[in-house]
């Protein structure tokens, strides 16, 4: 229990040092890409495409981090309307849901990254697109294991008799 | 079937949205027996659309905004321009929440950080506690159809339709909201004799030197893109630079080592859900298409619905009710490409629909008994639910007849776009 904790830890540590980093570069090469563009009559030519898989990058790991504090965006109605005492319960329960459906997602875009992407293809400067699409795989196992490790604590706590759902992990 | 009715359960008891809707793309997929790849290849399509990178950075711009001190400065800035009107202070309370919501995407974030600072000096104005309970749970969700707001990006992206027309057929439709609400204001500031101001010169002076450096925002922003400077893109990314600066080294609200990294990841951890909900819809989306859903349901839907004028009833009915029970990001993603087609058959302008689409779910926000916006009032003013759902009544009522016109009247919306020779 005690080594995912930690595992988990180092990983929240490098997803957003990454993410932080992406924004800044994002903000900067989008910024420039107008100054280029209405001042110098030029642009960086691979800027754009660059840009936008940029995004899937910063959506997958701001999906990452949202999976640990409860934040997917969900319909809780029953959240509003049920008594608090099912809500650990039924939310292992979704989240075991979430989990297998990560899985089967990830599976499928490892066959995407992988067999159906040309290995040759060049997404621009001798890049191939592979390096930039993988976050999809990565990005649904990174979901997949804090979905997991959400359920794994969350029963535990069942287990020490703590039936009280708390705020950040709704 | 039953694994359909299993995973509806599991939608209701609060499974993530994008797990249920990538649940039923994978069912969807193998039930033709087309590998589950698909639905991969379909999210990998949003790559390929260059305003997706709009949202990262309207996003954080917003945010930025949010944490640091411009709202003070919206509001006294605002005070000072209309707060010596009859019921200036509610119409003060209106136009700053809108303001402020198109720039925040209106995820209930405006009652959280703009509520707490109005409701004390509406009821301190002597503004009846149950107005300003409504007032305040009302404009929380007003300014959506405002640029540049991100649901209306959102349904760009849906809908294939063009961001920069959209923002423009926003801006009357939105407008008329506002200007019904300020009038049940004023007849209730002039009813219940509420306090006035004078208006004064130096106070506005004062009020618009504080706020000199965000008031050229959204004039920067609306100018830029309905001249055709700058795409709604481009427009996102000069915010962004420009919110940045002036925050962090201007007005020095956030400091940049201990407020920023909060702020890029609350802001992103917004983008990573929206946008799996969106990745995994452009799956579920395309096996719907293939597989005629829309065509089905338009055949059962049009041997009860024989006019347009009856669908565009039958379709507020539904958008509210969808509103009330989902937020607005996946409520757009989700219902958007299936009504489109439809819509479509009654011959109803996509930007239109657009339009009404946006101010039903304003509206659903309020709807009793599960509107967001009553739970976060109720929770931000600890009042109970009924209480605020009481208070929120009548400015429903108002919300609904500027609906019917806006609905009805599709010139509102789309005039404009004549108008500018856009269309």
């Amino acid at each position: 229990m005690k080594l995912l904790a930690s595992i988990d830890l180092i990983l929240e540590k490098i997803i957003s040092w990454l993410l932080y980093l992406f924004v800044a570069i994002l903000v900067l090469i989008s910024f420039s890409q107008i100054i280029l563009r209405n001042f110098f009559d030029s642009s960086i030519t691979w800027g754009d495409v660059f840009l936008r898989h940029l995004v899937l990058w910063i959506a997958f790991l701001g999906a990452a981090i949202a999976a640990k504090i409860g934040r997917h965006i969900k319909i809780d109605i029953t959240h509003r309307l049920l008594p608090k005492k099912f809500g650990k319960i039924i939310l292992i329960f979704t989240l075991l849901f979430a989990s297998y459906i990560c899985y089967e997602l990830m599976l499928a875009s490892n066959d995407f990254v992988f067999t159906i992407i040309d290995p040759k293809e060049i997404l621009f400067l001798q890049i191939p697109t592979q390096s930039f699409i993988i976050i999809i795989p990565i990005g649904y196992g990174i979901i997949l294991f804090r979905f997991l490790l959400n359920a794994i604590f969350l029963s535990n706590e069942i287990y020490n008799n703590n039936w009280e759902v708390e705020e950040n992990i709704n | 079937m039953i694994k359909i009715f299993l995973i509806g359960i599991l939608l209701f008891l609060g499974a993530p949205l994008f797990t249920i809707i990538g649940a039923f793309a994978l069912l969807g997929f193998s039930s033709i027996d087309t590998p589950s790849v698909a639905i991969i290849a379909e999210l990998y399509r949003l790559a390929s659309q260059p305003v997706l990178v709009a949202i990262p950075l309207f996003t954080f711009a917003g945010y930025m905004i949010a944490e640091s001190n411009a709202p003070k400065r919206i509001l006294n800035f605002t005070q000072a321009l209309l707060g010596w009107l009859p019921g200036g202070l509610a119409i003060v309370v209106l136009s700053v929440c809108a303001v402020f919501t198109a720039f925040t995407g209106g995820s209930g974030i405006t009652i959280i950080a703009l509520g707490g600072l109005v409701y004390p000096i509406l009821i301190s104005e002597k503004y009846d506690e149950k107005f300003s309970l409504g007032l305040i749970t009302t404009s929380g969700s007003l300014g959506l159809l405002f640029p540049p707001s991100l649901p209306i990006i959102i349904y760009g992206i849906v809908s294939e339709v063009s961001i920069d027309k959209l923002f423009l057929a926003g801006i009357v439709p939105g407008v008329l909201l506002i200007v019904a609400l300020s009038s049940y204001s004023i007849y209730k500031g002039v009813g219940e004799k509420v306090e006035k101001h004078k208006f004064s010169f130096k106070k506005l002076f004062t009020a618009t030197r504080e706020i000199i450096w965000e008031l050229p925002l959204p004039i920067l922003i609306l100018a830029g893109i309905y001249s055709g400077w700058v795409t709604a893109m481009e427009a996102a990314s000069i915010t962004a630079v420009y919110v940045f600066i002036v925050e962090v080294f201007i007005y020095k609200d956030l400091n940049f080592k201990t407020d920023l990294p909060r702020i890029t990841k609350e802001s992103m951890v917004l983008v990573g859900a929206i946008l799996m909900i969106l990745g995994a819809a452009m799956g579920l989306t395309s096996y719907l298409i293939d597989a005629e859903v829309p065509q089905k349901l338009f055949e059962i839907v049009s041997q009860y619905v024989t006019s347009k004028w009856l669908f565009l009833i039958v379709l507020n009915i539904f958008l509210i009710i969808v509103g009330m029970m989902m937020d607005i990001y996946s409520a757009l993603i989700v219902v958007v490409p299936l009504i489109i087609p439809i819509a479509k058959q009654y011959n109803i302008d996509p930007i239109h629909l657009g339009i009404i689409f946006l101010t039903n779910l304003e509206i659903g926000y309020l709807t009793p008994p599960v509107g967001l916006n009553l739970f976060l009032s109720s929770f931000r003013f600890k009042k109970p639910i009924t209480q605020v759902t009481i208070a929120t009544f009548p400015f429903i009522i108002i919300l609904l007849v500027v609906l019917v016109i806006i609905t009805y009247i599709p010139e509102i919306s789309i005039g404009i776009l004549d108008f500018v020779g856009l269309n």
